[in-house]
């Protein structure tokens, strides 16, 4: 899929298929996420207790008016099953144009790999159904995210950007440094594990110790500070430092979304525990939290799609980082 | 690093899942009581405690299959008190279809046993309640009786302002009902089991003496039946109580509308308007409010903004600290009772009138009955004042209010004021 202008870019691995299907993939993966959410959110991850059918329907057919007029929580479910098969059909679409039109050995492997890992996430969603098992729940909540980052990854593993990385930008700051590599990467890493920390806090059990969980809590909160702290510095070294806009672009937003963060984080304690300082706002202080209430939904799903967001945001950093450290120590680059 | 992430991650979800939702969960003990009734007789509790344990088992079942006392079930007076029905549906696994509403929804922050002490708990602020003491806070009786069924039923259908106790719009009044009887189970396990550590701690295990020992059964039949007949005697003395509640409800006497608005929003536009009839019932009421005989002042400070005395402690923390003789302001003293699960004490914060939030109810009948009836658990007593007298001081606390988006700190008690300087 080599067409002329690819060519007069000096990239003629491009292929505009398999980036429009890695994008997409990643563009459906995003709202997958909130829906996923909304299905923890109001529990209504047994309101479909069979799969891969639903109540005995291939989920395709499951006539529509019956999930979209229906129950809220099999509204949301069922969406859930077919924005999760959308995203297996385009992996399985991704892994045919990697093999058919990208040259890379690796990346053929890797779309396998993503095909891979969508089942397996596909199939943890179903033994969370079959076995009502919160475990599983959990791990299915924390692959989701990992998933959504590595999609997100492969848009920039496909775009004509990796294969020119340094297109247009003769006489500019050409250099990331390794620091700058080195911390976003962590930044991924870091974002990644306080989101398992938040996964725990938000599939709490009744059998949890008060001990273990003011102990996630207040892991939860110094990795917050720990990640702004690491977005403060990683946005610092992209401004002052020859660097290239594509990372500083994807750090400014990364230092946004954790900003947005911390503030949905204090909001969804609110909404699920109260304000601890009830002197602190009188408004809140008379606030009566409601379970499964719409503005509470929202800011706890809104919290935990962030989060993905966050991880993503953060890969995407790191892929470019490191694949312009490579082109030029390769020399790639003049 | 993302791989070590991923693996940290893996590691992280599977380590603090230690219990698995499959296996049996248990009710705890009371660690912290019976450590201190040990320190009181100078033994050993740990025989009581399988003995007490033992003997609630064998009484109230466990979280997944509870049981209602015999000597209840076989009493027609005790017939209404919980149902097994009930029981059944809020015990249990959420996981099994029509049970479970109390793991799923009260347990993260009361704990499995009812102990305030989900977890959650040590978080939050306030305290989530403790039902083992037996003491509710909004009720419709007098301090020193059990709330009524209903009671219980409107702060689970209500949830309380300021708190982490929610509204759950999707709670039927059926599964609300259920709940309410398991929190009655729950408050008279525990109250049985601090009966039965009590009498565990005057016996002398050293020379033989036991509480329950299941074993006489067989080899003592009489001695057996002694025993348990003690034990159901706790049983019965803390559903009696329970079982008293409706015949000891205090009915608010009617209130004149005229002087009494069902809304603060109509009380400060009547106070807007110069309403001389309302004006003078505030005026009472800020008398009575300062006044030595009602002594709200004392605790509330002179403007009702909760800033008077501010040292006291509410009875669940009194309970394990200055009722054995420990100061409540000596941290050290309790840190054996918190390693047994206590939590850390805290003052008492009296109700600030300017936030307008009241945590029992805000319409005029529910701080009648705050002020009038008391609040259990808490310094708050039960007003000593003419009962027609409690209306100006439910108008007077009310028009404390500031609202925060009027943008201004004048009070309506400020207009009051004012108003009758003119």
């Amino acid at each position: 899929m080599s067409d002329s202008r690819n060519e007069e870019q000096g990239c003629p691995q491009f292929s505009k298929l398999t980036h429009g299907l890695a994008v997409g993939l990643t563009v459906v993966v995003f709202p997958l996420i909130w829906v996923g959410g909304l299905v923890t959110t109001y529990d209504a991850g047994m309101a479909v207790p069979d799969w891969p059918t639903t109540y005995g329907w291939n989920m395709f057919a499951y006539p529509a008016s019956t999930w979209l007029f229906g129950p809220f929580d099999l509204m949301v479910e069922h969406s859930h099953r077919l924005l999760a098969s959308l995203s297996g059909m385009i992996a399985i679409g991704l892994v045919v144009a990697a093999w058919k039109l990208d040259r890379r050995p690796w990346f053929r492997w890797w779309a396998v790999g993503l095909l891979l890992l969508v089942i397996a996430q596909g199939v943890l969603g179903g033994v969370r159904v079959l076995l009502d098992e919160r475990l599983v729940a959990k791990i299915h909540g924390c692959v989701g995210p990992a998933f959504f980052a590595l999609a997100a990854a492969t848009g920039v593993l496909t775009s004509r950007w990796w294969f020119a990385p340094a297109a247009g930008m003769e006489g500019a700051g050409r250099r990331v440094g390794k620091a700058v590599a080195i911390v976003v990467s962590g930044l991924c890493a870091l974002s990644y594990l306080q989101l398992v920390l938040g996964a725990q806090l938000r599939h709490i059990t009744g059998w949890m110790s008060h001990r273990s969980f003011r102990g996630l809590v207040h892991a939860h909160l110094a990795m917050a500070g720990l990640l702004l702290m690491g977005v403060l510095v990683a946005a610092i070294m992209v401004w002052w430092k020859p660097t290239i806009p594509r990372v500083r672009r994807w750090v400014m937003g990364l230092c946004l979304l954790v900003v947005l963060q911390i503030v949905l984080g204090c909001a969804t304690w609110v909404v699920n525990y109260a304000l601890p300082w009830s002197e602190l706002n009188k408004t809140l202080a008379g606030y009566t939290i409601q379970a499964k209430g719409f503005v509470e939904s929202l800011v706890v799903t809104a919290h935990m799609a962030t989060g993905s967001l966050i991880v993503a945001f953060a890969a995407v950093a790191s892929v470019r980082a490191w694949r312009f450290r490579w082109v030029v120590k390769q020399g790639r680059v003049q | 690093m993302a791989w070590i992430a991923g693996a940290a991650g893996v590691a992280l979800l599977a380590g603090c899942e230690r219990t698995a939702p499959t296996a049996a969960v248990q009710f705890e003990p009371n660690w912290v009581y019976a450590y201190q009734i040990g320190q009181r007789s100078e033994q050993s509790m740990d025989q009581a405690l399988v003995e007490v344990e033992s003997a609630l088992e064998e009484l109230f079942g466990t979280p997944d299959v509870p049981k209602w006392p015999a000597v209840l079930t076989e009493d027609e007076e005790y017939a209404d008190l919980v149902s097994m029905e009930h029981l059944m549906a809020a015990s249990g696994n959420p996981s099994e279809p029509g049970r479970g509403l109390f793991r799923k929804h009260c347990a993260v922050c009361h704990g499995i046993t009812g102990n305030g002490r989900g977890p959650t708990a040590a978080l939050l602020n306030p305290y989530p309640r403790d039902f083992r003491l037996g003491k509710f806070k909004f009720k419709s009786t007098p301090i020193g009786s059990k709330p009524t069924k209903d009671d219980l039923f409107h702060t689970i259908q209500t949830g309380i302002p300021g708190t982490t106790m929610v509204k759950i719009p999707e709670l039927t009044e059926q599964d609300i009902a259920a709940l309410v009887d398991y929190v009655i189970y729950l408050s008279i396990r525990g109250q049985v089991e601090r009966s039965l550590l009590f009498e565990a701690g005057e016996l002398v295990y050293a020379d033989g003496e036991s509480l329950y020992d299941p074993s006489l059964k067989e080899t003592d039949p009489e001695a057996f039946e002694e025993q348990w007949e003690i034990i159901e005697d706790y049983v019965l003395d803390e559903a009696d109580a329970w079982v008293e509640a409706e015949d000891r409800v205090k009915e608010v006497p009617e209130r004149d509308r005229a002087v009494v608005p069902d809304t603060t929003e109509e009380l400060l536009a009547r106070i807007a308007q110069g309403d001389s009839t309302i004006l003078a019932s505030i005026e009472r009421g800020r008398e009575l409010f300062l006044s030595e005989k009602a002594s709200c002042s004392k605790c509330h400070g002179k403007e009702g903004r909760g800033d008077g005395q501010t040292n006291d402690y509410d009875d669940w923390a009194k309970e394990w600290t200055k009722k054995f003789g420990l100061d409540p302001e000596d941290e050290a003293s309790q840190i054996p009772l918190i390693a047994r699960g206590a939590l850390p004490v805290r003052k008492v914060a009296p109700r600030n009138f300017e936030e307008g939030v009241f945590r029992g109810g805000s319409t005029p009948e529910a701080l009648y009955q705050r002020i009038w009836l008391g609040i259990e658990g808490t310094p708050m007593p039960a007003a000593a004042v003419d009962p027609q007298d409690i209306w100006d001081l439910v108008n007077y606390v009310r028009s404390l209010y500031k609202p925060q988006a009027a943008g201004t700190n004048t009070s309506t008690s400020d207009q009051v004021a004012a108003n009758a300087r003119r």
